[in-house]
């Protein structure tokens, strides 16, 4: 198992196991570089039974928190926490790292991507139609906010996850390629 | 351990937090801790409304600059542990100047042990449903987080 690199005119990309020979040309190129939007490739198709996997441990503890002021996740907050990151996982391009998910103590689930500690987005998921969200982007800024979301439909609920998907891309730019002035 | 807990009650704390000094809250779930960094999730750092203060926003946190590592773990298993649904596991340590940063203060209840502390201040307005405030509270974690360095839990006899 290897991950190969190929070089062109100051152009870099990697394709998994994949040797793309220059040669090829720039068909090639192209569609490695819409492959290789980040450099997270090839993570997301493990998003689905992992996002399953932290919804099971959630339902499983949710009643444990004894802690002054907590209370437990519904089913219907699971629910929720399930359908939007399935959304965003269509949403999201191809290669984005799968979320953390985990139950707060408030009873909502915390949806996060974290590429280091001074770059996070966050977004809380309650039984409540709204959600909010904050994220940190090192150099780029931050943003805060709560907004409404409309589970009535597949895609009513893709529209109000919009905002939330460029968040998230802004997290992980791509940066596989690097172009050459010539 | 007695001799800790003695000391504790018979020292006599600063009225108020000073900025340099360490507080700490405690971790019991493994995700809570960022690996890459050995710092805290924002996570932790998150108000609660405390029925006893009139519903205020508060973050729980231990003022550890005034205990040794023995009575730090000898709160945690008092005050902590059997109210967790795990042990603690951990904790997070920071200075209260990263509170102070983001526009925060700490209130230095001493309820209920003497090192005690709340962090206050948390955005909040009358009618306001917190579904709509939260954002707030998490940026404001979101940017203390980082500065609360984890330190492992080494003895879990409590």
């Amino acid at each position: 198992m290897t991950t190969t690199i190929a070089l062109r005119q100051g152009e870099f990309w990697r394709k998994g196991d994949e040797y793309l020979p220059v040669s090829e040309g720039s068909r090639t190129i192209d569609r490695a570089r819409q492959d290789t939007r980040n450099f997270l490739s090839n993570s997301a198709s493990d998003w689905i039974p992992t996002i399953e996997g932290a919804l099971r441990a959630i339902r499983e503890d949710r009643f444990a928190d004894n802690l002054e002021g907590a209370a437990p996740v519904t089913d219907g907050t699971i629910e929720l926490a399930e359908r939007i990151a399935i959304s965003l996982f269509e949403m999201l391009p191809k290669g984005t790292a799968v979320p953390d998910l985990m139950a707060e103590q408030d009873g909502e689930i915390c949806l996060s991507w974290m590429v280091d500690d001074r770059r996070i987005f966050a977004l809380s998921i309650g039984d409540h139609k709204k959600i909010n969200f904050a994220g940190q982007f090192g150099k780029m800024g931050e943003v805060h906010a709560w907004q409404p979301i409309d589970t009535t439909s597949k895609s009513a609920l893709e529209s109000s996850l919009g905002d939330v998907a460029r968040y998230v891309t802004k997290l992980f730019p791509p940066v596989a390629l690097v172009r050459s002035s010539g | 351990m007695l001799r800790d807990m003695l000391q504790s009650c018979s020292r006599q704390l600063p009225s108020s937090v000073q900025a340099d000094e360490l507080i700490s809250t405690f971790v019991y779930q493994r995700n809570h801790k960022v690996q890459s960094s050995n710092t805290i999730r924002y996570n932790r750092l998150m108000p609660r409304r405390n029925e006893r203060h009139a519903r205020r926003l508060e973050t729980s946190v231990c003022r550890s600059k005034y205990l040794t590592e023995d009575g730090v773990w000898e709160i945690c298993s008092l005050h902590f542990d059997k109210y967790a649904p795990r042990p603690a596991i951990g904790r997070g340590d920071g200075l209260a100047r990263e509170v102070y940063k983001v526009g925060l203060s700490l209130d230095p209840d001493g309820v209920p042990y003497a090192e005690h502390a709340n962090i206050v201040g948390w955005d909040d307005k009358p009618g306001v449903p917190d579904n709509e405030l939260k954002h707030h509270w998490m940026a404001k974690a979101q940017k203390m987080a980082p500065h609360f360095r984890y330190v492992e839990r080494q003895n879990r006899e409590g």
